[in-house]
């Protein structure tokens, strides 16, 4: 009588299973190489926004990554540079590793600034906020943080908010741009 | 900081070009080829930085003008200021 793996589920013939053996070995190979694959081949998604883009003053917005923006894309149905291209939509359910960096362009005026990976339109902690000192440079910050994703809905965001009183463009030249990473990690719990 | 151009009017200094127009409580600004629009006070307080003074931030204050939403307006980038403000006031 056969048996399955506690944590995986492989199969495996009893002491009794004499006949056929080679099917059970041929079906416990199939089951390995399904997982090995799904681990070797883990989504990476790295956008690296190519056009700056208005940030309204004092509203968290999300990061818009239009053309050549698909650094490192493993899985191309999770992301388009067309439609909702802010968007990273897992295909495959699991927790994500995300990683939301934005760049703002130079300004002096620069009174609160902060960034955060964003679920489903919601901002999700960390959300890291800092006042910026008054220089004309431009300026950076990240939020790092594990998300959820069913594999079918959900999606997931890079945000920025900024406060100088007006509208100000995100950096996206001299190698200062905004950077949205998304990592499988692991199945869902 | 804004510079006030008429009593509803302003433009900034800016790589793009950018004005705001005020009617009202309602605030729309075009920056570059992305329109805003907020709603605020019916007097500005500080003709400098009408949509709020960003070195009077206080995170847990409400804001003084508050976002509505964001519009991509590629027909307005090659328009004159008179004609984009008055695409402006027909934004709704």
């Amino acid at each position: 009588m056969s048996t399955n793996t506690p944590n995986r589920g492989y199969t495996y013939p009893g002491s009794g299973d004499h006949d056929r053996l080679w099917e059970w070995f041929q079906e416990l190979a199939l089951d390995i190489d399904t997982d090995i694959d799904a681990i070797v081949k883990m989504a990476v998604i790295k956008l690296v926004q190519q056009a700056a883009q208005s940030l309204a003053n004092g509203v968290g917005a999300p990061i818009t990554f239009g053309a050549g923006s698909e650094e490192i894309i493993t899985h191309p149905a999770f992301h388009s540079t067309s439609v909702n291209n802010s968007r990273v939509t897992p295909t495959i359910p699991g927790l994500y590793v995300c990683s939301a960096a934005v760049s703002l362009f130079t300004s002096s005026a620069v009174t609160n600034f902060w960034a955060a990976v964003a679920k489903n339109g919601v901002a999700v902690q960390p959300l890291i906020r800092h006042n910026p000192a008054a220089t004309s440079t431009s300026k950076g910050n990240q939020a790092v943080a594990t998300v959820a994703c069913n594999g079918t809905t959900d999606y997931i965001e890079a945000w920025g908010n900024q406060t100088s009183g007006g509208a100000l463009n995100t950096q996206a030249s001299g190698g200062v741009n905004s950077v949205l990473e998304v990592r499988y990690l692991r199945p869902l719990p | 900081m804004w510079t006030q151009l008429t009593e509803n009017r302003w433009t900034m200094d800016d790589t793009d070009r950018h004005l705001l127009l005020k009617t009202g409580t309602r605030y729309v600004e075009l920056h570059g080829h992305t329109v805003h629009v907020y709603t605020g006070p019916t007097e500005v307080a500080n003709p400098s930085w009408p949509l709020g003074d960003p070195a009077l931030y206080d995170p847990d204050a409400p804001p003084v003008t508050v976002w509505q939403r964001t519009d991509i307006r590629e027909d307005l980038v090659n328009v004159s200021d008179e004609e984009a403000f008055t695409a402006l006031a027909e934004v709704q």
